[in-house]
């Protein structure tokens, strides 16, 4: 894996091709929760990709734990500024109509595209707070700075995102 | 969502989340955005190797080369009898910079090209050439006085055996020795070296080691010779040049000082003071109120080139070169008078009821007075040295200045002041000016600056009777560039 990062800095395209196979599926995850449909979250994994090859010599690390954390801070970034550059929008559906065709997973069943579901349920500020501080393991003082919002509002969208991720779940229990 | 549990139960279903993905289609569509290679300068090395190619022809150029001062004198005897003596006697005084003696290959020109039959030319022409590589080895052994004797004596049909005696003289430093070598002809033209038995005695005065060095002379391959020059000095010498010549590793200072130039272009707000001086031998009260009466508009503009040397702590010495111009309108009534000649009535008769009856007139000179409006304008070229100190700040990127110092001033008057008249002269002015850097890149800035002139020479001669001195309010504006940038370290975060 050293080598692999080593060849990417010295921009090998072989390495680079065996770079995308290894990080696609961990950043796409990350890039899933993000944004809002399959495309979208490519779209960010493409960029996020380029922008981590293009800029390998600001990792200094070969490690390849730092190497990966780093790059997952460039694709959070990366989704993010996408967001705000296009204002997505997308008008969420009402949390009834949504919860009508969801099935009430059980918490040990809960598998990705469940929680993704439930995910996008939420208002899209909670749902990026919960991602990064929840998901992704960011302080609030970090999340405050990539959004862009005071570390109190973190604080708080994150309160609200955990009380309704609660009410969702017990909604979708009781149906 | 109870929710410790239910948070980490999430946070590990997505980290152990690896969808399939298609990475070809990925890597079609990012490939092209990535950063290429860069090509290897090919034209970078040819210049540079062209570059080491001239340098090196200029230092042979360059370098002394050994010319000897006195053409080299040697005579040679052919002794054709039965034994074949060849002598050849080298009195050399020649003086050669220091040449560092060390080995070569000389390959003479000469051919060697003889019967086996005929011993006395084969010897001959071998001793020629014998004779040629001695010259060829004296011509290197530089920097000292030189006599040598080399003696080739033909004893066998196939066999030279040469005797050389080399004596050397330098800085009261004599040394001598005596080689002896010999040389087998081969049939076929070829002659080679047999075995060489060499005798040194060196007397060295200095009780130095003598250094002995060997040069290797190679014709065709088989002719060899072995010649062994003694140095005292030389190597010695060429040590210590070694020595002198290596590069002292000085490490690189800390800059401390930084260069900025300046471009400014300025309006300027002239305020006039004039002071009169009753003692002045020309003084003329009316002459002060006329002109405060008949000043009507002042203005000026400017421009500067300054240079500021900035130290990393803050500290500015400030110089350059500046350009003012003034211009001052004056506006004054005056009054012409001229002497025409008309035609005026002298003398008239009237009747009773006032009726001209009759007159007369004369040609007389009358004068004639006429009020004309006068525009003067007068412009005041003033060319600063600004000198000045001052310190410097950084703020948010934004930078600050505040400086001061004096002007040594040159004023080139052009116009006519209304009496009191202004003379090309030198003034100084004390000047305050603050800046205001908004920089653009790492090296441009726009600068903006307020500046206060204050003058301490009037630009009026004392035997006017009025002073007339001007303090003037610039603002500056203009670009500023670094010539050698501070380097502003970013913060970069460390993975």
């Amino acid at each position: 894996m050293k080598k692999l990062i080593q060849g990417c800095r010295n921009l090998n395209r072989t390495s680079q091709r065996e770079m995308v196979d290894y990080l696609s599926p961990y950043l796409y995850a990350i890039c899933r929760r993000y944004t809002d449909s399959h495309e979208d979250a490519k779209d960010v994994l493409q960029d996020s990709l380029i922008s981590i090859f293009n800029n390998m010599d600001q990792c200094k690390s070969n490690e390849t734990a730092v190497f990966k954390s780093w790059s997952a801070r460039i694709t959070v970034n990366t989704a993010l500024s996408k967001k705000r550059k296009l204002s997505y929008k997308m008008e969420r559906n009402e949390l009834e109509t949504d919860t009508r065709n969801f099935s009430p997973p059980v918490h040990s069943q809960l598998n990705v595209e469940d929680i993704l579901k439930l995910l996008h349920l939420l208002p899209e500020k909670q749902r990026t707070v919960f991602n990064m501080v929840v998901i992704d393991g960011f302080s609030h003082k970090e999340t405050a700075q990539m959004l862009q919002i005071k570390e109190s509002s973190s604080r708080t969208f994150l309160v609200r995102a955990r009380e309704k991720m609660q009410q969702l779940i017990t909604k979708l229990e009781i149906d | 969502m109870n929710d410790n549990f239910s948070e980490k139960d999430m946070k590990d279903t997505f980290h152990k989340y690896h969808p399939d993905l298609n990475t070809d289609e990925i890597w079609e569509n990012i490939e092209p955005k990535l950063k290429k290679k860069k090509k290897r300068r090919f034209f970078f090395w040819l210049w540079f190797g062209a570059v080491g190619g001239l340098l090196f022809l200029l230092g042979k150029m360059w370098l002394p080369t050994p010319t000897p001062s006195e053409t080299v004198q040697a005579t040679t005897e052919v002794d054709k009898t039965e034994e074949a003596i060849i002598e050849s006697t080298y009195t050399e005084a020649i003086s050669f910079p220091e040449v560092n003696l060390e080995k070569e290959v000389v390959k003479p020109n000469t051919v060697v090209n003889r019967n086996s039959n005929s011993n006395k030319s084969n010897s001959h022409s071998i001793t020629t050439e014998l004779i040629a590589f001695d010259q060829t080895i004296e011509e290197r052994n530089a920097n000292f006085m030189h006599q040598k004797s080399s003696t080739y004596t033909s004893t066998d049909n196939n066999v030279i055996t040469s005797q050389v005696t080399v004596s050397l003289n330098k800085n009261n430093h004599s040394s001598s020795k005596i080689e002896t070598s010999t040389y087998i002809v081969e049939e076929n033209t070829i002659a080679t070296k047999n075995e060489s038995t060499i005798n040194d005695s060196i007397e060295n005065t200095n009780e130095e080691n003598a250094v002995v060095l060997i040069d290797k002379i190679e014709t065709t391959g088989k002719q060899k010779k072995e010649i062994k020059n003694i140095d005292n000095n030389v190597n010695e010498k060429a040590h210590k040049k070694k020595k002198k010549k290596k590069k002292k590793v000085v490490r690189k200072k800390k800059k401390n000082w930084f260069t900025e130039a300046q471009i400014t272009g300025s309006y300027i707000l002239p305020i006039r003071s004039l002071s009169a001086n009753p003692n002045a031998p020309t003084f003329d009260y009316s002459i002060l109120g006329r002109r405060i009466a008949d000043e009507k508009q002042r203005e000026g503009f400017g421009g500067k080139l300054g240079i500021d040397f900035q130290h990393r702590k803050g500290l500015i010495i400030s110089t350059g070169l500046e350009y003012q111009q003034l211009n001052e309108v004056l506006k004054s009534n005056f009054e012409e008078t001229k002497f025409v000649s008309q035609e005026v009535v002298v003398s008239v008769v009237e009747d009773r009821d006032g009726n001209i009856i009759s007159s007369t007139t004369e040609q007389m000179l009358v004068q004639q007075t006429t009020t004309k409006i006068q525009r003067i304008y007068n412009k005041y070229r003033f060319f600063n040295i600004p000198i000045g100190m001052g310190i410097a700040w950084t703020k948010k990127k934004h930078h600050y200045k505040v400086l001061g110092g004096i002007d040594v001033s040159a004023l080139l008057f052009k116009g006519q002041t209304s009496g009191a008249t202004a003379f090309n002269s030198a003034s100084f002015n004390l000047w305050v000016a603050g800046e205001y850097h908004k920089p653009i890149n790492n090296r441009l800035s726009i600068v903006v600056s307020p500046k206060l002139q204050l003058p301490i020479t009037p630009i009026t001669s004392e035997l006017s009777g009025i002073t007339q001195s001007y303090t003037k309010l610039n603002m500056e504006a203009g670009i500023n560039y670094w010539l050698n940038p501070k380097k502003f370290k970013r913060k970069r975060r460390k993975f």
